[in-house]
């Protein structure tokens, strides 16, 4: 999926709503299943699988693959990137609503 | 919040970064969700514990109870811990429309079935040696419940490890003290280390903007 070029500072690969879902869940809870992400953002597997590959083409989501018996399981977590990328964008949403009228 | 296929739209204003805090903030909650039950099941196995320890240091303070009620104490503790863990399984089945029955759920229930036998085991037979015997089961119960919960660790969250770790040396610790201190012990290990992991959990998954 082509990632397109965003304001500076704003960080397109984290600027779209399932990524950014993916990376506040990740943030939350450490390491999610693809099963638990999938509940977690109401999302279908083929949206879900697309959006894990960008972030996974970006190094900010690392996946562990395993084996459930029959069933494959694989577990996502955010890279030391993906942690730090996460934390720059929420820095400039943080300042766009300070620098705002009546921001804090 | 922008399309990414689309060319990229104009500088964030106020309002949709407000509406993205919010939404971040909302699937933070709901990743918590997923991942707090662990905690959430600690809370209540230690808080029993405490209780129980609580109960059984006033009426006796540091000292051996008598059989009976260091039977009912500590079994009542043990059935709301394990009641508990099954609850809160079977509800995080259900958020993640699983069967409770899982993979995850067996590795625990397997590397903590030998341990668990082991246990029920040592406490007939230590139980039967009257106080002698039975003030040597609080070590018993926290080496096996630590070598369970590090057994555990390999398959499933590591920070099993550390609790692990800690409830043997806790465990070896109490064996090696006179045998009165055990409900201190009890405390400290199945008290004092679940309601640790539980705050250590609860600030790790604590719903933030903040990465």
């Amino acid at each position: 999926m082509r990632v397109a070029r965003l304001p500076r500072r704003i960080d397109p690969v984290i600027h779209e709503r399932v990524r950014l879902g993916v990376v506040s869940a990740l943030a939350s809870a450490g390491a999610l299943s693809f099963s638990d992400l999938r509940a977690v953002l109401g999302v279908t597997d083929g949206n879900l699988y697309v959006h894990l590959s960008v972030l996974e083409e970006e190094r900010y989501v690392a996946a562990t693959r395993g084996r459930d018996e029959n069933r494959s399981r694989t577990e996502y977590r955010l890279t030391p990137r993906g942690r730090r990328a996460f934390r720059r964008y929420v820095d400039v949403l943080e300042g766009v609503l300070r620098s705002s009228p009546g921001g804090a | 919040m922008a399309a990414t296929d689309a060319p990229g739209p104009g500088p964030v204003s106020p309002a949709e970064a407000a509406a993205t805090v919010a939404a971040i903030r909302r699937f933070m909650e709901r990743a918590t969700e997923f991942s707090g039950h662990s905690a959430l099941a600690g809370v209540v196995a230690g808080v029993a514990t405490l209780l129980g320890a609580g109960a059984l240091l006033a009426r006796h303070g540091p000292a051996v109870p008598p059989p009976g009620e260091f039977g009912m104490v500590w079994g009542s503790v043990a059935g709301v811990a394990i009641l508990s863990a099954v609850l809160f399984t079977v509800r995080k089945a259900r958020l993640r429309r699983d069967a409770v029955w899982n993979a995850p759920t067996r590795m625990v229930v397997a590397a903590l079935a030998p341990p668990f036998l082991a246990a029920v085991a040592l406490t007939a037979a230590l139980g039967a040696r009257g106080p002698d015997g039975i003030g040597l089961l609080p070590g018993v119960w926290l080496l096996l419940y630590g070598a369970g919960l590090w057994g555990a660790s390999l398959q499933t969250r590591r920070e099993f490890q550390a609790i692990g770790a800690a409830a043997m040396a806790l465990g070896a610790a109490a064996l090696a003290s006179p045998a009165p201190l055990g409900t201190l012990f009890m405390g400290a290990g199945f008290g004092g280390l679940h309601v640790l992991y539980a705050a250590v959990a609860a600030r790790m998954d604590r719903p933030s903007a903040r990465g």
